[in-house]
């Protein structure tokens, strides 16, 4: 009787057990479920999609954060990853031209910049010289550029766009991505006040390399760009190209990173002071977008109250 | 014998209970023909009865063996039993045609296709051969064959052999011969 | 009916002759039958799974019958244009389809992922195609040219439209796609992308910039690079090159031969072709079923034309069969009287070509059986084949 008794324990234990694990089993399934899987082509976009959808969204960003995702090319596996999310936020304006080599489900990418009126400010942008090699005659691979999250409007209408299509996919928790999406907003809005505010009080810039084309347009300032790399020194005949330039009298230049010393000796001699402004391509060591954003325009206020 | 039209046949047919005679019976081993019915005539022509027909008269789609057992064919009432099977064997071997059961007709000679005729007529042991003109369409050598071996199965099968000819030299054998035209002349009406 | 067998087998030619006629008349009113109403389901299945085609103005039958069952009928080219204006529209989804080329005379489908998606099609071997160049075929391709994953295929110069140039592109096959017993696994499926690069009009080479040979670039200035008709155009996308592949011209200008579009319900579909018909936008929008219907609706016209030509000849066939027969039974009348003799009844000749007569009938039906069983099993194969 009691070796019977101790089988039945046995048994109501393990089936205890078992059916724990099933529930944690069928638990973990749920939450990989109805977690939206999100795609992004840069940093920007993750910031915007982190930040509005948080717990509600898995992030795929398979690109290193060495490599400017612009330039990017994905392997196999990586495109079946994007293969794979349930949307694709795209830049729009031709960022990362990888897209137009590769298969993605048409249905699932959202051009974040596809908005009505965005497209009008796109700023085109020869990348190499004219060329003719058949029958179509000359031409130009020219294109857009492409750092269109620069100009904060066009960085909330991305932000919108990606609000838009979270909540079309996940309309029962519209509520907490709306408040998300708001404070967002808030932020961006601010942002661009005080960008403007810190840009205007110069006629113009240089930029150490061609990427702050949506400054320009988006806050009313010239910017002159040459094509030299934080971190290098400047050879005699870049030197020589930027003396052609310094006409335009402005007395700073915008950098996507540290410079070399040399260089920004040479450019303080000249009485040209280099300012970094992080485009935030990639994700950054530290901080986020907005943060970063902020630094750069207390990096421009700096030589405002110095100067 | 006889020349043609004489209604050598039509007697053949009358022994064989084919045709009945307008008048008088026809009486064949004890038995009155014409007095039979059509069912029975027909298993008396089965059981006793065996036929050398002038133009062989062999079924061109089956082969000579199957020919020879014809009768068991188209009879439901025999039997076609190894012991038949045998016995076809042992008639063909006898007439020389053994090696020749599994040819159709048209790859048989003459003589071989008469034998074959001869050996379907012996197999149901008849009582009587009755062979209309069976020498009619063979060369010289076949009809003296054919005359041999219509006599020597005749001997060996204790078959009375009647044949209807105008071929003279057949007749050399016969225990009996009835000339229609003397016949006629004697008064004795067909 | 041993001396039937004989019979049958003596004559076997005139038997098989006789044989066949009855198995030919008896099979083809119900076999004919069969493959039209088999291919009425399979192409009207195929239909009702799409429900609707945009396409240029023209036969809508072309249409339908390029977009679905990828023959290509020669009908007007669309352009992109249309597919970002209906999605602007908000009704639905667009899937483009661009189906102008062959690669070893099975036509070459370009088209988006979502249509995998849309037709519920797996790969069963390999994996989707994930740059340009890169291509899945169907199971009959793969089996039928003994292709799988890893392989490659060219396609063919010729193409469904007068394009000023073709250029044959060698694509890498990343996977078979699973049987889906339908027209797709007649297909080799590719980026569209990769097709407009068949078409010329993307392409890759070598960077300018880097080329010094004279007989390849024939002037150079600041502003403008010129080369000549040797520049090597690379005519394979590997992961080596694919970053010098470029589009020229603006994409909304490049061609599609049709659009499946799939609406968000039935609202949206009903004003989305109420548009189309009030001509508020151009060109056509088809739903495949009627199209399909009306198709075969015309088609059963003729079949009722066939039908009477059938029972005609049947007539004839019995007509003739009935000849034959009397004629059979007059040469055999030697045959007849000699049985008779040997001691059968009258009849029994009768009864050998009565049993010669149902053996032939039953052959015949046993031969019509069998052709049906096999229009059964290989009927869908034979109308994916040589139909659609």
């Amino acid at each position: 009787m009691s070796i019977t008794r101790n089988k039945w324990v046995v048994f109501l234990i393990i089936s205890f057990f078992y059916s724990c694990y099933e529930k944690k089993a069928e638990g973990g399934n749920d939450d990989q479920s109805t977690k939206l899987k999100i795609a992004v082509v840069n940093y920007p976009l993750l910031f915007f999609a982190q930040t509005i959808g948080q717990e509600d969204i898995e992030i795929v960003y398979p690109i290193p954060s060495d490599e400017d995702p612009a330039y990017w090319n994905p392997v196999s596996d990586q495109i079946a990853e994007f293969q794979n999310a349930d949307i694709i936020f795209i830049n729009g304006a031709g960022y990362a031209r990888w897209i137009d080599n590769v298969s993605l489900p048409a249905s699932k990418i959202v051009n974040t910049t596809s908005g009505v009126g965005v497209e009008e400010k796109f700023q085109v942008m020869n990348e190499g010289p004219a060329h003719s090699h058949g029958p179509e005659g000359e031409h130009t691979h020219s294109e857009y550029a492409f750092t269109t999250w620069l100009d904060l409007s066009i960085a909330k209408s991305q932000a919108e766009v990606i609000y838009e299509a979270i909540v079309e996919a996940m309309p029962e928790n519209e509520q907490e991505i709306s408040e998300r999406y708001t404070s967002l907003r808030d932020q961006l809005d601010l942002l661009h006040k005080e960008l403007d505010d810190a840009l205007k009080v110069r006629k113009g810039y240089y930029g150490s390399h061609p990427v702050y084309q949506y400054l320009a347009s988006g806050y009313g300032v010239e910017i002159v760009s040459v094509h030299w790399e934080p971190g290098e020194n400047i050879t005699t005949e870049q030197w020589h190209e930027f003396e052609e330039l310094m006409d335009h009298g402005f007395n700073i230049m915008l950098w996507e990173g540290e410079p070399g010393m040399k260089t920004k000796a040479l450019l303080k001699e000249k009485g040209i002071e280099s300012v970094l402004f992080n485009p935030t391509a990639n994700k950054p060591p530290e901080g986020d977008f907005i943060t970063i954003m902020r630094s750069n325009i207390d990096a421009l206020k700096f030589l405002e109250f110095s100067q | 014998m006889g020349p043609s039209g004489f209604g050598k046949t039509t007697l053949l047919n009358l022994f064989a209970g084919i045709l009945s005679p307008d008048s008088g019976k026809v009486t064949v081993n004890n038995l009155v023909v014409n007095h039979l019915s059509d069912q029975e005539r027909r298993a008396f022509r089965i059981a006793h009865i065996g036929f050398v027909f002038q133009d062989f008269k062999l079924i061109e789609y089956l082969k000579a063996g199957d020919n020879i057992l014809l009768p068991y064919r188209i009879n439901k009432k025999l039997n076609l039993s190894s012991e038949v099977r045998n016995r076809m064997k042992s008639i063909s071997k006898s007439l020389d045609i053994g090696e020749q059961l599994h040819k159709y007709p048209a790859k048989l000679s003459q003589g071989e296709r008469q034998r074959v005729a001869i050996a379907r007529a012996l197999i149901n042991n008849p009582v009587i051969i009755l062979a209309d003109e069976p020498t009619g369409n063979l060369d010289p050598a076949n009809k003296i064959r054919i005359k041999n071996v219509l006599f020597e199965s005749a001997d060996r099968f204790g078959a009375t052999l009647v044949t209807v000819t105008h071929d003279h030299e057949l007749l050399k054998g016969f225990d009996r011969v009835i000339d229609f035209q003397d016949f006629q002349k004697q008064g004795h009406e067909g | 009916m041993f001396l039937a067998v004989q019979y049958l087998k003596f004559h076997r030619i005139r038997s098989a002759v006789l044989i066949s006629s009855i198995s030919i008349i008896l099979f083809l009113p119900n076999g004919l039958k069969k493959l039209v109403n088999e291919s009425e389901r399979l192409m009207l299945d195929r239909a009702k799974a799409t429900p609707l085609i945009i396409g240029k103005k023209g036969s809508p039958t072309d249409l339908v019958i390029n977009t679905l069952y990828f023959q290509q009928e020669k009908i007007d080219a669309l352009t992109m244009k249309k597919v970002y204006e209906l999605n602007t529209v908000g009704f639905g989804s667009c899937i483009p389809i661009f189906s102008a080329f062959k690669a070893r005379n099975y036509p070459i489908v370009g088209t988006d992922l979502d249509y995998f998606e849309f037709r519920e099609i797996l790969i069963e071997d390999g994996r989707f195609m994930s740059i340009l160049g890169e291509c899945v075929i169907g199971s009959n391709v793969a089996k039928s040219l003994n292709l799988t994953a890893g392989d490659s295929l060219i396609s063919s110069p010729g193409s469904l439209f007068d394009f000023a140039g073709v250029y044959p592109l060698k694509m890498n096959i990343t996977g078979v796609l699973a049987p889906t017993e339908s027209p797709d696994d007649n297909a080799i499926f590719t980026d569209l992308k990769t097709t407009w690069v068949i078409m010329g009009l993307g392409h890759g080479h070598q960077d300018l910039q880097l080329i010094d040979d004279p007989t390849i670039v024939l002037s150079r200035n600041d502003s403008v690079v010129t080369a000549g008709a040797k520049l090597f155009m690379y005519n394979e996308i590997s992961n080596q090159n694919m970053q010098s592949f470029h589009f020229h011209g603006n994409k909304s200008e490049y061609p599609i031969t049709s659009i499946i579009f799939v609406p968000e319900d039935v609202k949206s579909e009903t004003i989305l072709r109420g548009r189309f018909e009030s001509g508020e936008i151009l060109d056509q929008a088809v739903v495949p079923s009627f199209v399909v219907e009306n198709l075969f609706s015309n088609i059963f016209k003729m079949q009722q034309v066939f039908d009477s030509v059938f029972i005609a000849v049947g007539f004839a066939t019995a007509l003739i069969f009935a000849l034959i027969v009397t004629l059979g039974i007059r040469l055999r009348q030697a045959e007849i009287n000699t049985m008779f003799t040997i001691g059968s009844s009258r009849t029994k000749v009768f009864e050998v070509i009565f049993f010669e007569l149902l053996m032939m009938i039953g052959a015949s039906g046993v031969i019509t059986l069998i052709m049906y069983k096999l229009t059964d099993l290989y009927v869908q194969d034979f109308i994916y084949r040589f139909i659609i």
